[in-house]
């Protein structure tokens, strides 16, 4: 038996048999463990070797509610998944909102140190997969405030080599700048959405809004809005392999560009798919100039194909097809009109526009591809549905998908 | 079911005073033990009670002691103290031959008997009962900070564990200094 200390004041933890100490830990949860882990080398070095179940982490450095967030993936009796949400005191005034269940406090000022310290000790002590890193910068997140969090994710021992999930909320124009100018760690997933108010006044200084230079970076799949950055330079130095857009500004001289240079072998080998709108209608012709496309039949289905990130089979009718240098060919094409889901009839509006990009492409002076009206016959009078219909064919005309097979 | 009665180790206890525990229990009488820790109380403890702390029940079972082998050689815990051991024993006498429950709420909250029961059940490895403990000392540092859960288990810091360790080095290398010197006076 481990004598007692005579002139004991306090439990010395360390003074109780090894297998009681084993006991005591074992009924502790992630943050006594985290805790105790701070205090010395000894307790992180017993932390370490604590049993402990596999957390995923989210990492939000510019979050205010908590900085990062630890999740089991465990759901406990009332179907709600166990999650640890850590947040720096003192840091954002709201300590007293976001205190209980899911919130707890890191006795830490809010700084990038602090925040990088954290990260390193918790992907120390305990087994961590990384999830989604969340940056989201506003006016408030200036570049010297973002220098530091920039350097670590460039510097940072990712598992993968790359930053598993990048998802980027952009408020302000010169951070979102900085941040694609700055970054040099590939990316795995990266997210970009924009809420750049065009009255910010940083915006109007900005000038150009898109980041027209290359980056220095890849991206395996890059999704979002590219609405406000997103420019052809850009678009080829990351070098995705899946986008997916629910909003671009590229017009059909950009993706004319654009697609020279893939078909040239010079930029976007590594290309899968596409799918985004530009900012006007797509004219064929322009976008598919000096290109040598060959415009297929829409009337067969030619391929039954899937894209990457659902599970839906789709039929392929029509499209371009472009080959690159090296061989290999892609099939470029409007969304709406050219797939179908399997099994499905080819509805009489995508015939009709396909027919009419099939006329129009086949003319001899090619500009007739101004925009046409929808006449909409329906046996239902609702008007609404109507112009529902018709708005939809009209963003259709502005959607594009590219497969490379 | 137990009594207790001021004494020394030698001295006999008394008979149990207290009823069988049920009109249903079987007519073989039960055997009682008696134990007595720092102070020299002595407690009897019913052969069922003792059941809970496996030093115990390895202890009778490899003796083989008759009852009054047993009054007459109270089993000796000289370094649990004795207020602890009547803990304990109350403990395995409430919960004698009963499925126990998931948490016990009656333990000490006091820091520093909690302490001395956990190392009192770990020695005579009562189990059921060294896991409550546990986990009462567990969740003592439950929504406290680094530097409360620091004071609360005297966690050193870096800086003293070094030098503790600096100070435990020296005073190897002096004990076997001593011992080389010795060794060599010897051989003289």
């Amino acid at each position: 038996m481990t004598s007692t200390p005579l002139n004991r004041t306090g439990i010395s933890l360390f003074n109780l048999p090894y297998l009681v100490q084993n006991e005591i830990y074992a009924n502790w949860d992630l943050m006594e463990i985290f805790h105790f882990s701070t205090l010395s080398k000894r307790t992180k070095s017993i932390s370490k070797s604590i049993r402990k179940e596999p957390f995923l982490m989210h990492l939000s450095p510019f979050f205010k509610k908590y900085q990062i967030e630890l999740c089991t993936g465990r759901k406990d009796e009332n179907e709600k998944e166990r999650i640890w949400r850590l947040h720096f005191v003192p840091f954002t005034g709201c300590e007293r909102l976001y205190k209980g269940n899911f919130y707890y406090p890191v006795f830490l000022k809010n700084s990038c140190e602090n925040f990088v310290f954290l990260v390193e000790h918790l992907k120390d002590v305990f087994e961590v997969k990384f999830g989604t890193l969340e940056l989201c910068i506003g006016v408030e997140i200036d570049d010297v405030k973002m220098k530091p969090y920039v350097e670590w994710m460039n510097d940072f021992n990712w598992e993968s080599g790359k930053v598993p999930a990048l998802s980027v909320i952009a408020r302000d124009e010169p951070s979102l700048k900085f941040l694609l100018k700055n970054l040099k760690r590939d990316v795995d997933q990266m997210k970009i959405d924009t809420y750049i108010r065009k009255e910010n006044p940083a915006s109007k200084s900005g000038g150009n809004p898109k980041c027209s230079t290359p980056v220095n970076f890849k991206v395996d799949v890059l999704t979002g809005n590219g609405e406000e950055w997103w420019a052809t330079e850009t678009m080829k130095s990351m070098d995705a392999i899946r986008m997916d857009f629910y909003q671009s500004d590229l017009s059909n001289l950009d993706m004319n560009q654009f697609l020279r240079s893939w078909k040239e072998g010079a930029s976007n080998e590594r290309l899968k798919e596409i799918k985004l709108p530009l900012r006007e209608r797509v004219k064929w012709r322009t976008m598919l100039e000096g290109l040598d496309a060959d415009l297929r039949d829409f009337r067969t289905a030619r391929k039954i194909f899937r894209f990457a990130k659902d599970n839906q089979l789709y039929q392929l009718h029509g499209g371009f097809d472009i080959t690159r240098a090296d061989g290999r060919i892609a099939t470029i094409g409007h969304e709406l009109y050219n797939l179908i889901f399997e099994n499905q009839p080819m509805e009489q509006y995508k015939i009709e526009e396909c027919t009419r990009i099939s006329r129009v492409w086949n003319l001899e002076q090619g500009d007739e591809e101004e925009e046409i009206e929808d006449v909409i016959v329906l046996e239902e009078a609702d008007g609404h549905v109507a112009d529902w219909r018709k708005y939809q064919r009209k963003q259709g005309r502005r959607h594009i998908f590219m497969i490379v097979w | 079911m137990s009594s207790t009665e001021q004494g020394t180790s030698s001295a006999a206890p008394a008979e149990p005073t207290t009823a069988p525990e049920s009109a249903a229990a079987p007519e073989v009488p039960e055997s009682f033990y008696y134990v007595h820790g720092k102070d020299k109380v002595v407690h009897k403890v019913s052969a069922g009670a003792l059941q809970h702390s496996a030093l115990i029940h390895g202890m009778i079972s490899n003796l083989g002691y008759t009852e009054e082998q047993a009054k007459a050689n109270p089993f000796p815990f000289e370094n649990i103290d004795g207020d602890i051991l009547q803990m304990v024993v109350d403990w395995c006498n409430q919960h004698k031959g009963k499925p126990t429950p998931p948490e016990d709420t009656n333990l000490p909250k006091q820091k520093e008997k909690l302490f001395d029961l956990v190392l009192a059940v770990n020695y005579l490895e009562i189990k059921e009962l060294l896991t409550y403990c546990c986990k009462q000392v567990a969740m003592m540092v439950k929504g406290k900070s680094p530097e409360e859960i620091r004071e609360i288990w005297m966690i050193p810091t870096d800086a003293e564990d070094e030098a503790a360790e600096k100070e435990a080095k020296k005073r190897a290398g002096k004990e076997a200094a001593g011992e080389t010197a010795a060794a060599a006076g010897d051989a003289k």
